[in-house]
């Protein structure tokens, strides 16, 4: 469960400052599906960023599971509660499908061939053929990568799941599949999955919209 | 521990080309270190010729790569690194902001614009000499001098009405850093008028985030800020380097491409701290087998005593780490979330 309580944030920079959170307070539970829609540069990824503890916020405060995010260690948080997900998918280059995979469970120290052997149920999971797993990122198309993406944001094995544009560089098929594994996900194993999305068709099958416009939330 | 390690040694191995290179340029270090400690006087002349030859750049400019944010570095420092030994084609910029008001004949509306102060045009390669029209007989050395002179862009003498040989009225405004940056306070530096000598198109600018619509000397920006009594700040500069220096420039440059995998790293939670770890382990591995490499060969070459051969591998191998210390710093610093938002 996540509590944002009037939360603000500001980006100072040399030549202004932009207040893109103004306010904002809303309410996240396990076991549904949020759509954060609005214009761009409207703050739906400084939010997102913000709920997965890459910077605190300016004023207000962040609550998971009623823990305050300023008084946690939230490097562990994002190892082992929240994963994110983009739309450029963020895949490590260097390394194959299968090892990026592995990389949070072997970064928690679990041993290599067990780790191998979880990462190829998790791509099983999220529908990737086997013969991908050796190959590196860029030699996958746009809907494998976001695959990828997300056996390793289940790799990390919390329970939150942050998707900014999770489908904005696929095309209609590959964004409805990575769509429904978000939705199954959610509901049969207990998610609690936000994703910003441009797609209203998409946001409608959330169970609960936000809209942000200016850095607040509309609705 | 043994993740990092394990993660280190695979990016050597599959970023191949690079850690080669990376082998290659310590070892060749070690060997100049140990001709110039060896042999002072011979060496030296040799050593000379040989750096003047590798054109090795530096840069000390934004972390992130855009001229927006980021960098102040105070006038006194540049000075210091102006008047280094080993350093030469000095190259800096400032930003500053203007105001553009309307002329007595009320042309136009005030505008922000964007200004760059140059110390010559090859500081600012976004744009080329070439494409820049200037005045009859005017060339761009002004641009190493304080003369009251600018180029400017044509959208900008489109908008404002301004030709070329025009004088250009600006109210000038400065950042006041010294309340921290959470402060950030915009003042008033005063009045200026520029004689325009030339002008260029912003469109011909390449991958450059924020396109000045005046570009200007530098040492008049200087000027300006000192006639009011200001602290003055500048936003890059590029220098050639030579000697020791090159080894500690190219593993900084090595890692500077690498940021956006550090924040993946960062974005699975790895801490600062491991990813600090893992970039010096990377490092120490290539700039030992690189001091290795340096000290047989110029133990084979025997120009120098093999206690010469030791120190210059020693002052090289920790020049050489010495340069993860700056982007690991500086990765503190950057913003994970813009690095990973950012299109492929
Ligand atoms: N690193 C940054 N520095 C300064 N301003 C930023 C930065 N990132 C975003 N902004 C500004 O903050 C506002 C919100 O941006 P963002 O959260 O990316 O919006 P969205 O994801 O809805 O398009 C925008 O006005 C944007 O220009
Ligand atoms: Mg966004």
């Amino acid at each position: 469960m996540i509590n944002v309580n009037d939360v603000s944030y500001n980006y100072v920079s040399k030549y202004h400052t932009v207040e893109a959170l103004k306010n904002v307070s809303c309410k996240f539970e396990n076991g549904m599906l949020y759509s954060i829609i609005g214009p761009s540069g409207s703050g739906k990824t400084t939010l997102l960023s913000l709920l997965a503890g890459l910077d605190l916020p300016t004023s207000g405060e962040i609550f998971i599971d009623n823990v305050s995010m300023s008084s946690m260690d939230r490097d562990k948080y994002r190892r082992e509660q929240a994963a994110v997900i983009y739309q450029s998918f963020n895949l490590f280059p260097l390394l194959t499908a299968k090892e990026n995979i592995m990389f949070p469970m072997l970064l928690k120290g679990m041993n290599k061939a067990e780790a191998g052997r979880i990462a190829t149920e998790y791509a099983e999971d999220v529908g990737l053929r086997e013969v991908l797993l050796s190959k590196r990122p860029l030699l996958l198309s746009g809907g494998e990568q976001q695959r990828v993406a997300i056996a390793r944001a289940l790799a990390i094995g919390g329970d939150i799941l942050l998707a900014d544009e999770p489908t904005g560089n696929l095309d209609e098929e590959n964004g409805k599949v990575i769509m429904s594994i978000l939705k199954r996900l959610t509901h049969e194993n207990d998610y609690l999955c936000i994703m910003i999305t441009h797609n209203t068709e998409m946001a409608e099958q959330s169970d609960r919209v936000y809209a942000i416009k200016d850095g607040r939330v509309v609705s | 521990m043994k993740f990092t390690i394990s993660l280190a040694l695979l990016n050597i191995r599959r970023r191949i080309a690079t850690s080669a290179l990376a082998i290659a340029v310590c070892a060749a270090t070690v060997v100049l270190l140990a001709v110039y400690f060896g042999n002072i006087s011979a060496g030296q002349r040799q050593l000379t010729n040989l750096t003047e030859s590798i054109p090795v750049v530096a840069r000390v400019s934004n972390l992130i790569g855009t001229q927006v944010t980021g960098l102040q570095i105070k006038h006194e420092r540049m000075q210091e690194i102006k008047r280094l030994e080993n350093i030469s084609e000095f190259r800096c910029t400032v930003n500053l902001m203007g105001e553009y008001t309307a002329d007595a004949a009320g042309r136009a509306d005030a505008h922000d614009i964007n200004m760059l102060g140059v110390n010559g045009i090859d500081a600012f390669p976004a744009l080329s000499a070439g494409a820049i029209s200037m005045e009859d007989g005017v060339g761009l050395d002004f641009l190493d001098t304080n003369a009251a002179m600018c180029i400017a862009s044509k959208e900008f003498l489109l908008k404002t009405g301004l030709a070329q040989g025009d004088t250009v009225r600006l109210v000038l405004y400065y950042y006041d850093y010294s309340r921290g940056s959470y402060l950030l306070r915009f003042l008033q530096l005063g009045a200026s008028e520029l004689k325009i000598a030339g002008s260029y198109t912003e469109a011909d600018m390449s991958d450059s985030i924020a396109t000045p619509a005046i570009i200007c000397p530098y040492a008049w920006a200087e000027y300006i800020h000192e006639a009011v009594g200001v602290d003055f700040y500048a936003d890059s500069a590029v220098f050639k380097v030579k000697e020791l220096l090159i080894a500690y420039i190219v593993s900084y440059v090595i890692l500077q491409g690498r940021q956006r995998e550090f924040a993946i790293m960062r974005a699975v939670g790895t801490s600062a701290g491991m990813c600090t770890a893992e970039a010096f382990f990377e490092s120490a591995v290539l700039a030992l087998c690189g001091g290795l490499v340096g000290t047989v060969a110029a133990l084979f070459i025997g120009k120098a005593d093999p206690l010469s051969v030791l120190l210059a591998a020693v002052a090289a191998v920790l020049c050489y780490i010495c340069g993860i210390i700056a982007p690991a710093l500086a990765r503190k610093r950057i913003s994970v979330s813009m690095a990973l938002s950012g299109a492929e």
